[in-house]
């Protein structure tokens, strides 16, 4: 019963990280179609949870709807996880405290969007929520509950930074930070998808595979940074930057395009280089996944200069999101199919890789 | 032979003509006028050179400038397309007008002004119309035609502060409010409408309106500034 319960959780897990690429794609076309505020009022859309789906409210409302789905998901995976470990109670608690939280943002957003006022006991009631989620991970017994309650606490965090860009008209930060934590989330679901999959043999350097998730999620965060700052087109020629290898005496919004520009080498150098060390010790999954991880960076690239070439047409820019998306995912992946195992599965993959 | 036909159409159309009415009215602006912010225009010299602050809110003494006020229910598409052709041009790094009319089939010219590069990018409702780039102001025009009723939204990616507006009418009964907040509409038969103004900002707001011959019409929006489109 419990390994079937266990089945049901990383399958679910890997449909929701599914589910969540989805997510970040529609996001990415609510920015590029210019729909962030094709709703006015946020949860709902003129008042309504199921508004005419025309035009950019039919694009900003369906991201919504399956950030819903994706959040019930999340929902859904914090009982199984605890649940299959004997903790029914606080399960209820969890969904409790995530019901409380998400009322209270929805009323405070309801008040501040009619009077520009946030009421001060729903937004305590939201901070409480989220501390209350720290804590039930921290009471979790086993790390698939502590992930799945983290999932959900990233997720609802991720739907309350959403309303804010609505409610607060697009503000370039709570942007940032909408992306930054949906890669996390995204992230926490692989972790839980993965967490109960038998390892695969694999000789992994552990330390640069950290090193080099964390500089692609630098990455992507710096490409949110230039994509809201308005810094995707201060430099249209390529590869220079107007005129100069690396321009000087210019606004901060072109070093930060160039900085941009320039990582992606350093990101293609790091994932090549951890690639290659990781695919001549290992077979299955973890090779496939060593394997394509440098071809989606040459991808990536080649869709970051097919962004300036075509003035940020939608495909282009839209496609340099979800790209991003998988590579993290891709690194993610990596950590988890290689995380510590036991001494005896590594010889056959040392003796493999001599 | 000849003659008589003439007369006899003008015979026919002199009271068409007669009967055409005007609507006239004012957009009101009720509210607290939101302080025009700074474009932050620092990443491209050539921008940089002038200070400009957001142009989105332009209302004095009550009354809210750059609305397109148009007729959207009961009336008739327009006989003949305008010849005149629609000019939208890009100076300063700013798109001038802000917001102007066209029928649909009437012809778009978009410029450029401006020695660097913009690239017109043009949206109706979510979906792009067309994206090209104008690399300065040697730069052929870019002509298109208004297709559908609605709004056209222009954009420059390079310098995201940049936007302009065309509403587009089948019967081109529409105008758009001058910095008096006032606007005309000419040339309406008798009947009933559905008359709106949007804004920009401020979104739309609707009016039923009856016009009578030999009655001027006089229409009155007001806008309280905590509308959002």
């Amino acid at each position: 019963m419990f390994e079937v319960l266990a089945q049901v959780i990383r399958r679910l897990a890997a449909f929701a990280a599914l589910l969540t690429l989805v997510l970040i794609t529609a996001g990415g076309l609510v920015t590029n179609t210019d729909s962030g505020l094709a709703c006015p009022d946020w949860p709902t859309c003129f008042g309504s949870p199921i508004p005419k789906m025309v035009g950019g409210v039919a694009v900003e409302h369906t991201h919504r709807l399956i950030a819903t789905a994706v959040g019930l998901i999340a929902a859904a995976l914090v009982v199984l996880t605890l649940r299959r470990a004997g903790q029914g109670r606080l399960a209820a608690l969890a969904t409790l405290a995530s019901t409380v939280l998400l009322l209270s943002a929805f009323y405070a957003a309801r008040v501040k969007f009619q009077t520009d006022a946030v009421p001060p006991l729903a937004a305590a009631l939201v901070f409480i929520g989220f501390a209350a989620c720290g804590l039930i991970a921290l009471a979790a017994r086993e790390t698939d509950g502590k992930l799945a309650v983290g999932a959900l606490g990233l997720v609802m965090a991720q739907g309350l930074l959403g309303g804010m860009t609505v409610i607060y008209r697009l503000p370039p930060t709570v942007l940032i930070l909408h992306l930054a934590t949906s890669m996390l989330f995204l992230s926490a679901l692989l972790v839980l998808a993965w967490h109960a999959r038998a390892r695969e043999p694999a000789v992994a350097p552990r330390r640069l595979l950290w090193f080099t998730t964390a500089v692609v999620y630098l990455q992507i965060l710096l490409g949110a940074t230039v994509r809201h700052t308005g810094a995707g087109l201060v430099c249209t020629d390529l590869p220079f930057c107007r005129g100069a290898l690396w321009p000087t005496g210019v606004h901060p919004a072109v070093h930060l395009h160039m900085t941009h520009r320039a990582l992606a080498f350093v990101v293609l150098v790091l994932v090549a280089w951890t690639s290659a060390r990781m695919a001549r010790g290992s077979t299955g999954l973890v090779r496939a996944l060593a394997l394509a991880a440098p071809a989606l960076v040459v991808l990536q690239i080649a869709l970051g200069i097919a962004t300036i070439l075509t003035f940020k047409d939608l495909v282009p820019v839209t496609a340099h999101l979800l790209v991003g998306a998988l590579l993290l995912a891709t690194q993610v992946s990596l950590l988890s199919l290689t995380r510590a195992q036991p001494a005896e599965t590594l010889l056959p993959a040392l003796q493999a890789a001599a | 032979m000849k003659t008589l036909k003439t007369l006899a159409v003008l015979a026919a159309l002199i009271p068409a003509a007669a009967m055409a009415e005007t609507i006239e009215g004012t957009v009101e602006f009720t509210g607290k006028v939101p302080t025009a912010a700074k474009l932050h225009r620092e990443a491209d010299p050539f921008c940089a050179k002038k200070t400009m602050t957001d142009p989105s809110v332009e209302s004095k003494g009550g009354k809210l400038a750059n609305v397109w006020v148009n007729i959207t229910k009961g009336a008739k598409a327009a006989a003949k397309v305008p010849d005149k052709v629609v000019s939208m041009d890009q100076k300063d790094c700013m798109y001038d007008p802000r917001m102007t009319t066209a029928v649909v089939g009437e012809k778009i010219e978009a410029k450029n002004g401006d020695p660097v590069l913009h690239n017109v990018h043009v949206y109706a409702g979510a979906a792009t119309l067309f994206n090209k780039g104008m690399p300065n102001s040697s730069a052929a025009p870019i002509e298109t035609v208004a297709k559908e009723e609605g709004v056209m939204k222009w954009k420059c990616d390079v310098h995201p502060w940049m936007r302009g507006y065309i509403g587009v009418s089948k019967s081109g009964l529409q105008d758009v409010t001058k910095g008096d907040g006032d606007f005309k509409i000419s040339d309406v038969p008798p009947g009933k409408y559905t008359i709106e103004a949007w804004h920009e900002k401020y979104g739309t707001k609707k009016q039923e309106v009856t016009v009578e011959a030999g009655k001027p019409t006089k229409v009155v929006f007001k806008y309280d500034g905590t509308e959002k489109a």
